[in-house]
């Protein structure tokens, strides 16, 4: 099924609890790959099943492993025109390589789905504990810098 | 007896050993305990599928040096910070465990995590599973 805006929006103020089958849903833990992967259906790698134990649908949640498996990944500003929707990611500059779609496993990095002319981001708040939308400005303070270097990827 | 000598001398030499047994010093476990465990299994490899490529340096192969990253960014003085510890009863392979788990948490604003280790100490002698250690965390 095509991704599209709509459903996305569908998602906005949504618990992580709402999302996931499994119950992998602790305000503690960090749920923005989670997020991205129940709704693009990545279930590779660490999965909020393997750690919870449920029966649901497994999705992925960590956000290198999502990057590894883009299918290209570049600087936020290099974004390809063409690309109507796909990932972002933000985090230190130095924790990637474009090339290798390498991210290091800092604690402070996070993913969301882009779409549209305006690029609108879909991310999991985990302070605001919903899901919620932003300009690429805004989301480009998500963290200080110098950790707020942004990325796409083209989805896996 | 050239194989005898080296057993011999290899049964003397800390390397050649198996890796130490680690127990937990209380049943059940007590905070204190998974700590004391979590960091007597610091050379553990980072073997099972959750913990390799999980440090927080890609160069990290033990569970010393993966919770070290994580412990290192608390030092940041903003806040936020804490270490949290749960002991759950639980059975695996078919024996009576402590599912032991320590987590090191920060969250201050959107700078949200949580990233640690789980491993299961036997009910009846304490002793930590080697197979057992998971490295958990998400995001």
């Amino acid at each position: 099924m095509p991704l599209t805006e709509t459903s996305l929006k569908a998602l906005l103020g949504k618990h992580i609890r709402d999302i996931c089958p499994n119950g992998y849903s602790s305000d503690s833990d960090n749920h923005c790959a989670h997020f991205v992967s129940h709704v693009l259906g990545y279930q590779f790698g660490a999965t909020c099943r393997m750690m919870q134990g449920g029966t649901g649908t497994a999705a992925c949640i960590r956000v290198q492993e999502v990057m590894l498996r883009c299918l290209q990944v570049g600087k936020w500003d290099e974004l390809p025109t063409p690309l109507f929707w796909g990932l972002v990611f933000i985090t230190r500059a130095s924790n990637v390589n474009t090339k290798t779609k390498v991210m290091v496993n800092v604690p402070r990095k996070h993913i969301g789905i882009f779409i549209g002319g305006p690029r609108t981001i879909y991310h999991y708040s985990n302070s605001r504990r919903q899901v919620v939308s932003q300009t690429p400005d805004e989301f480009s303070n998500h963290y200080a810098a110098p950790d707020n270097a942004m990325f796409w990827g083209s989805a896996p | 007896m050239r194989l005898a000598l080296l057993a011999i001398l290899c049964l003397a030499a800390p390397a050649c050993r198996g890796p130490a047994t680690v127990k937990v010093a209380h049943l059940p476990p007590t905070s204190k305990d998974v700590i004391e465990a979590a960091l007597a299994s610091s050379q553990a490899p980072l073997s099972d599928s959750t913990c390799n490529g999980f440090g927080t340096e890609t160069t990290d192969k033990t569970i010393g040096r993966y919770l070290a990253g994580y412990l290192a960014e608390l030092a940041a003085p903003d806040g936020g910070n804490s270490l949290i510890t749960s002991v759950t009863p639980g059975t695996e392979a078919g024996q009576a465990v402590y599912v032991c788990r320590l987590m090191v948490r920060h969250a201050k604003g959107e700078d949200v995590w949580s990233w640690g280790v789980q491993f299961s100490a036997r009910q009846d002698d304490g002793s930590v599973l080697p197979n057992s250690i998971k490295c958990l965390g998400a995001g």
